[in-house]
């Protein structure tokens, strides 16, 4: 009896937690490995660094594997995790990115909207993108950040709250002023076609 | 300043770039390539690691003990340690004489006591000036040797080195008579001097 609780205690109990953790992971990765792309390409705007800092995310989960049991929400949890790995793969890269992902030698971006439009139309769609790119990449950092969250759509404001690790309502008055600046500068820029 | 009558359109346009600025797939395959990394990862970092980590926590506190237990004991009879050292009373002496005759510098009740025990197990480590003059170094008999001693007393000594060469053991009288006639007589053969063959 003592040696089958000493066995338990030891070996099994552990090993099932380790399964445990491995299972959770192996969830983890299942149901967020999109969202923590999607995280990380808004923040890095390219396929390879993105996906770069996807695993770092995940092995930082890994390595803090010990804060799973008691994490009230695993999903915002992994997106923190992988909005700080962006900003750190960021930081580490050159100040210069290219904004163009085909001419950085990664795969086309695959917008959903560019999949069933013409090609003049995707065209345009892509030189709006970029523009947008610009626009946000022009924003100071404290309205950028949030803003990049957003755009991720599995994220409310609450949870970019959470990530952020600030109050709800400063996210939600960041946000309104982040789209207040980018819609008068499309404004000047629309109105700049025009006269062209 | 955006232009009122514009507002909705560009805010339409907004929110269609913005919803767009994140829809990216990724290539196929990411989640088997994070989930193969993770398991290399977790491959290298073995249990083994936290084995160790337990493994040298369970050594350093097993030295720290030991230290403590010996600073204890040396701290308590160390001033009385310094009287007590070995001098050898007589070139004869032997281990057994030590442990019925301490020496008499050794006082104390505690360190006689240690010194009965000490005596035998530090006979063979001594240094060659402090060992006892009978090499080697004299040792209470074992329980075999003192059955072996026994029978000797008790036992003929032809009978012992019977046993002790099966091989050669006393031959009839006859058999040596045998002998003696197949082996050459050698007395007739002149011995040369400085003849080493």
């Amino acid at each position: 009896m003592a040696g089958q609780a000493i066995l338990g205690e030891n070996v099994l109990k552990p090993a099932m937690a380790r399964q445990a953790v491995a299972n959770t992971l192996e969830a983890l990765v299942a149901d967020y490995a999109q969202m923590v792309f999607r995280i990380a390409y808004s923040i890095l705007r390219n396929h390879h660094d993105a996906e770069d800092a996807t695993q770092e995310c995940f092995l930082r989960a890994l390595k803090h594997q010990d804060q799973l049991p008691q994490l009230r929400s695993a999903k915002t949890w992994i997106a923190r995790l992988a909005w700080t790995a962006a900003l750190d793969k960021r930081r580490s890269l050159r100040p210069m990115v290219s904004l163009d992902d085909e001419q950085s030698g990664g795969l086309a971006i695959h917008s959903i909207a560019d999949r069933a439009a013409a090609p003049e139309q995707q065209v345009a769609g892509r030189e709006m993108q970029q523009m947008l790119e610009r626009l946000i990449a022009g924003l100071p950092e404290d309205l950028r950040r949030p803003l990049e969250l957003s755009t991720v759509q599995d994220l409310n404001s609450t949870e970019i709250a959470e990530i952020m690790e600030i109050p709800e309502g400063s996210v939600r008055t960041r946000l309104f002023r982040a789209r207040k600046q980018l819609k008068d500068k499309l404004a000047v820029l629309l109105k700049g076609k025009q006269h062209d | 300043m955006t232009d009122p009558n514009k507002e909705p359109q560009i805010d339409d346009m907004l929110e269609s770039l913005l919803a767009n600025y994140t829809s990216v797939v990724p290539r196929p395959g990411l989640e088997t390539r994070i989930l193969a990394s993770l398991q290399e990862t977790a491959a290298r970092r073995s249990p083994w690691s936290w084995n160790f980590r337990g493994l040298w926590a369970g050594a350093s506190a097993a030295a720290a003990v030991a230290v403590l237990l010996f600073f204890a004991t040396h701290r308590h009879a160390g001033p009385q340690q310094k009287k007590s050292v070995y001098k050898p009373t007589a070139p004869a002496t032997s281990v057994a004489n030590m442990q019925e005759h301490p020496p008499a510098v050794i006082s104390h009740p505690r360190l006689h006591l240690r010194w009965q025990v000490r005596s035998l197990a530090t006979a063979a480590n001594l240094p060659p000036s402090h060992r006892p003059g009978v090499f080697p170094t004299p040792v209470p008999l074992s329980e075999q040797e003192k059955l072996m001693l026994r029978y000797l007393s008790g036992t003929a000594r032809e009978e012992v080195i019977a046993q002790s060469h099966p091989e050669n053991a006393p031959q009839t009288s006859t058999e040596t008579q045998d002998q003696t006639e197949v082996l050459p007589d050698l007395a007739h053969i002149p011995q040369i001097p400085g003849n080493t063959r």
